[in-house]
């Protein structure tokens, strides 16, 4: 603690290096240290160590008798989970002021979801994810314009508030609307 | 994890140096009117933007707005006049934007696609005209809030209050010691919030190199595309629209033409602002394939675009849906 | 328990809005969920199909997850429920069978009761695996072997194996890790690469 190492998945080099096998292996025994498992769970993203995780899982399974096959399984789920809205579960602790005016507005905004789902579908993008938005605007009762990625850019490099965000207004235009896809 | 205070180091040698010599001469000569809480809300925002720029700094930000939520990591490191800044998606389709100094590239996985762009930064704090500042404290009631720990900081949350209905409110938390923003919130004129970054976790003074801002890859695989946008400030020009009734507290910054992509032929572009946020008005010839029209909606950003006789008028910036209508139905030749 | 653990603070990462967490927590059981649900769907080419529902339908209902009983408890009820919903809605029955509104049956791992409904490539390959991780076993020295054994057989804790085994704990963390990797290198092979995953 106190230590200021970055995160695992930080440094890029050519591909991303992930936490350590042995801290894998403790992590699925859990049996890894508490402070450690928030950064090696966000590190998990590095297709070898998520190929780890599955082939020591694997191992286990085996032992126990019981190997089942799943080819390409998780594939075509990452493609179905990608396309659900993200879940947020209210917290146990007590919940703010703020995070309560957060819900009303998604409440009183419910229209804007729908709005929002359809307008930043691009006509061509080719994800699993532009395809279920695809399918929202066509559901929606009021279509709404997509918006322009373009613009959104542009637009950032005139906000006054930009330098004080950073990078971190590029979040809406990565985000959110896909980009131009191929021809 | 404690965090390790450290102060704001060198100034950051790029382009903008000499709008920053432009706009400490505008402030300093704002300073002798005596205007007590501008000075401060000028202070507040000038320090996070230095903050911004000068730290070293590592975290995890979570972008909320009506329901959804969407989680990165952001890496910041300023070196020796250099600035180097990585944000990645941590959900959704695999995303990545490296910025070096003024040149940003975005990595789309999904789409295959590299977007090089330059980020010719304009109008932002502390570079802002005098009249912005003037304006900002006129349109907006500043006033400092609640002392709160955001990702395990202490921080200082203030508050800029629009006055009246055509604008949104501002809430930032800002890192007691070093000044940075952990945490920013728009809220409308209900009090709720439309959208948010807030960092979940952060080290300011991680310690950083240069390696990890290279590209994911040396070149491009040969399946991607790379677009890249064309680079060089945008000379003012004379386009020969204007807003014919600008709501409050808004004023012209800057009035040009730009080439876009996707765009046949030029677009011209105004920007409007009130000292905290901007409007950008776009017009352009009507485009080939019919295009939906009205309201749409990205987090706090509202978009509003309307055909006009043979052009296509798109209105955006982070301002509430009726303001972004009334400029984008005024918008007419002169 | 310590799988408990782990489960519970994945769910923890994914109810806070991290996906990722939630594809580990998937990666981890969709092998045993798919068996389970396999015994039900009888056809291999829908069981898929219903077992990814089924975990997707688990991703929304996890707001309503507090942690009382284990996740994969939990999972295995979402799982039934779908695969019998979808046996309505096709028009066919389940198979009568004990055990599968019972708990304990979500442990029932002995895959002679009732065959998997497996196509012959995943049957064969199965085998493979089987025969593969055996193999690597053997080959393990002796106290990699009780190790790993204590751990994924019997179930026991680092703690409890590091008594068992009358050593310190960093050695039993050491000769698990060792002994996966030792098998992990046989076994890579045979799950693919991440172009071509075969899991």
């Amino acid at each position: 603690m106190g230590q200021f190492q970055v995160g695992p998945g930080d440094a890029v080099a050519g591909g991303f290096t992930g936490p350590k096998p042995e801290e894998i292996s403790q992590l699925m025994d859990g049996e890894l240290d508490g402070g450690r498992v928030d950064e090696v769970c966000a590190g998990l993203r590095d297709a070898g160590c998520v190929a780890t995780w599955v082939c020591y899982h694997v191992i286990g399974e085996s032992l126990r008798g019981s190997a089942t096959v799943t080819s390409g399984f998780s594939e075509r789920f990452a493609h179905r989970l990608a396309a659900e809205p993200t879940v947020l579960a209210p917290q146990p602790r007590k919940t703010t002021p703020a995070a309560a005016a957060l819900a009303i507005a998604a409440t009183v905004a419910a229209i804007s979801v729908v709005g929002w789902v359809a307008l930043t579908t691009m006509p061509t993008a080719p994800t699993a994810l532009a395809t279920a938005r695809q399918a929202a605007m066509v559901r929606a009762a009021d279509a709404r314009p997509p918006i322009d990625n373009e613009y959104v850019l542009v637009h950032q490099e005139y906000s006054p508030t930009t330098a004080i965000q950073g990078v971190r207004p590029y979040l809406r235009a990565v985000a959110a609307s896909e980009p131009d896809a191929r021809p | 994890m404690r965090a390790r205070r450290t102060r704001a180091a060198a100034e950051c040698r790029c382009p903008s140096r000499r709008a920053n010599l432009r706009a400490g001469l505008a402030l300093a000569t704002l300073f002798v009117v005596p205007v007590a809480f501008g000075q401060d809300a000028a202070q507040w925002l000038q320090r996070a933007a230095t903050a911004a720029r000068t730290l070293n700094y590592v975290g995890t930000i979570a972008y909320q707005r009506v329901g959804r939520i969407e989680t990165s990591r952001l890496v910041h490191f300023s070196d020796a006049g250099n600035e180097f800044e990585k944000l990645t998606n941590l959900d959704g389709p695999a995303r990545e934007v490296i910025r070096q100094n003024d040149q940003v590239r975005c990595y789309y996985s999904d789409a295959k696609l590299v977007r090089i762009e330059p980020r010719a930064l304009h109008n932002v704090f502390p570079s802002l005209l005098p009249q912005q500042l003037a304006t900002l404290t006129e349109f907006y009631t500043f006033r400092k809030a609640e002392t709160a720990r955001v990702a395990g900081m202490e921080t200082q949350a203030f508050v800029f209050e629009p006055k009246d209905g055509m604008r949104y409110g501002h809430k930032f938390w800002a890192d007691v010691s070093t000044g940075l923003l952990l945490k920013a919130r728009l809220l409308n004129e209900k009090g709720e919030t439309v959208e948010q970054f807030a960092f979940t976790d952060i080290q300011i003074g991680a310690k950083l190199d240069r390696d990890m801002f290279r590209p994911p890859f040396a070149a491009p695989p040969p399946d991607w595309q790379v677009h890249e946008t064309p680079t060089g400030d945008v000379a003012p020009q004379d386009t020969g629209w204007m807003v014919k009734d600008l709501p409050p507290g808004f004023s012209k910054v800057i009035e040009g033409y730009r080439t876009l992509r996707g765009k046949t032929g030029q677009v011209a572009h105004l920007v409007f602002s009130d000292g905290l946020v901007a409007v950008s008005v776009f017009v352009e010839a009507t485009p080939a394939t019919p295009q939906a029209v009205g309201p749409s909606q990205l987090g706090g950003l509202n978009v509003y675009s309307r055909p006009l006789n043979e052009y296509l008028v798109t209105v955006l910036g982070e301002a509430p849906g009726a303001t972004v209508r009334q400029i984008a139905y005024s918008v007419s030749r002169r | 328990m310590a799988d408990r653990e782990v489960d519970q603070q994945l769910v923890e990462r994914a109810q806070r809005g991290d996906k990722r967490a939630f594809e580990l927590l998937v990666l981890k059981y969709q092998r045993k969920l798919q068996r389970l649900l396999s015994r039900l769907v009888r056809d291999p080419g829908e069981v898929e199909d219903v077992t990814q529902e089924a975990f997707i339908k688990a991703y929304r209902a996890l707001p309503s997850f507090r942690g009382d009983s284990a996740f994969y408890t939990w999972l295995y009820r979402i799982g039934i429920n779908t695969a019998k919903n979808y046996l309505v809605a096709m028009g066919r029955r389940a198979p009568t069978s004990t055990g599968f509104d019972n708990e304990e049956a979500e442990n029932f791992e002995d895959a002679e009761q009732l065959r998997d409904a497996a196509t012959p490539e995943d049957e064969l390959h199965g085998k493979q695996i089987a025969a593969t991780v055996n193999k690597a076993m053997d080959a393990l020295p002796e106290d990699l072997r009780t190790a790993i054994t204590l751990r994924e057989i019997e179930g026991l804790s680092y703690d409890e194996i590091a008594n068992v085994m009358n050593c310190p704990i960093g050695t039993v963390r050491s000769r698990i890790f060792r002994a996966r990797e030792a098998i992990a290198v046989e076994l890579r092979p045979l799950l693919g690469t991440d172009k071509d995953r075969r899991w």
